[in-house]
């Protein structure tokens, strides 16, 4: 028998997944785009330059985000992150 | 309804797969099938990226600040790797251009390539299993696109 209890767990089950459910639609939905264009009339050129730029746009968002959380590259620009302990 | 939705994003993820290699050849050259696929899976990188720091910011519970922070510095790596590619790339032109053998640059092209994937790979490692199911499926099938643009390297 269906109660009003039953509905509300399970409206709150569901609630609880939106979350994972979204993310992944969100990123399959865009990384299907991603892999299915094709990109006529292009040269080699312009293939290596969206590699660089693919991969310098990953480098720069992370960066920031990386930086914001309170993390150290060292040196600069070699990849190599660490975030310092908090001093007391 | 969970169960569901991922059953059918490993269903269209498996369709990713089998679609996924015709777009990868570009029909210009082994370099530039290379680089496009270089250049694709950075922007899966960055895809999976924005993905997991929304579903932080929507739900702190599915995605914790510890798989964020751990997916962005396999996709800070995944970046570096990917201009380290596309160096091994213009050197392979160099040399082809200058009559050099292409032994040595092969080797290193291949090396970039395999770096790339194993960075993506590593992406896929920092998403504890079933945090976001449908992105380990996908992450698996570009793997193994990889793999089979590793295979298919005309160099």
């Amino acid at each position: 028998m269906i109660t009003a209890k039953n509905v509300t767990d399970a409206a709150g089950i569901i609630a609880a997944f939106e979350p994972d459910i979204t993310a992944a639609l969100t990123a399959y939905n865009i990384l299907k785009t991603i892999w299915l264009t094709v990109n006529p009339s292009k040269t080699e050129a312009d293939y290596k330059a969206y590699l660089q730029t693919a991969s310098q746009t990953n480098i720069d968002t992370t960066t920031a985000y990386l930086v914001a959380q309170g993390y150290v590259e060292t040196p600069a620009g070699s990849g190599n992150w660490t975030k310092p302990t908090p001093t007391p | 309804m969970r169960q569901l939705a991922i059953a059918l994003l490993l269903v269209v993820g498996g369709l990713v797969t089998t679609a996924c290699p015709a777009s990868v050849k570009t029909g210009v050259s082994p370099i530039a099938d290379i680089a496009n696929a270089g250049g694709k899976i950075e922007d899966s990188g960055q895809a999976i990226f924005q993905a997991v720091v929304t579903a932080h910011n929507t739900s702190p519970t599915t995605v914790s600040q510890t798989v964020e922070d751990n997916v962005a510095l396999a996709v800070n790596k995944l970046g570096h790797a990917g201009l380290a590619l596309n160096t091994t790339l213009t050197a392979y032109n160099q040399a082809k251009a200058a009559g050099s053998d292409l032994t040595a640059q092969k080797a290193a092209v291949q090396a970039a390539l395999v770096a790339v994937s194993d960075f993506l790979a590593s992406i896929n490692k920092a998403l504890p299993v079933g945090t976001i199911q449908a992105i380990d499926a996908i992450v698996n099938s570009i793997i193994d696109i990889v793999a089979q643009v590793k295979l298919g390297v005309g160099l």
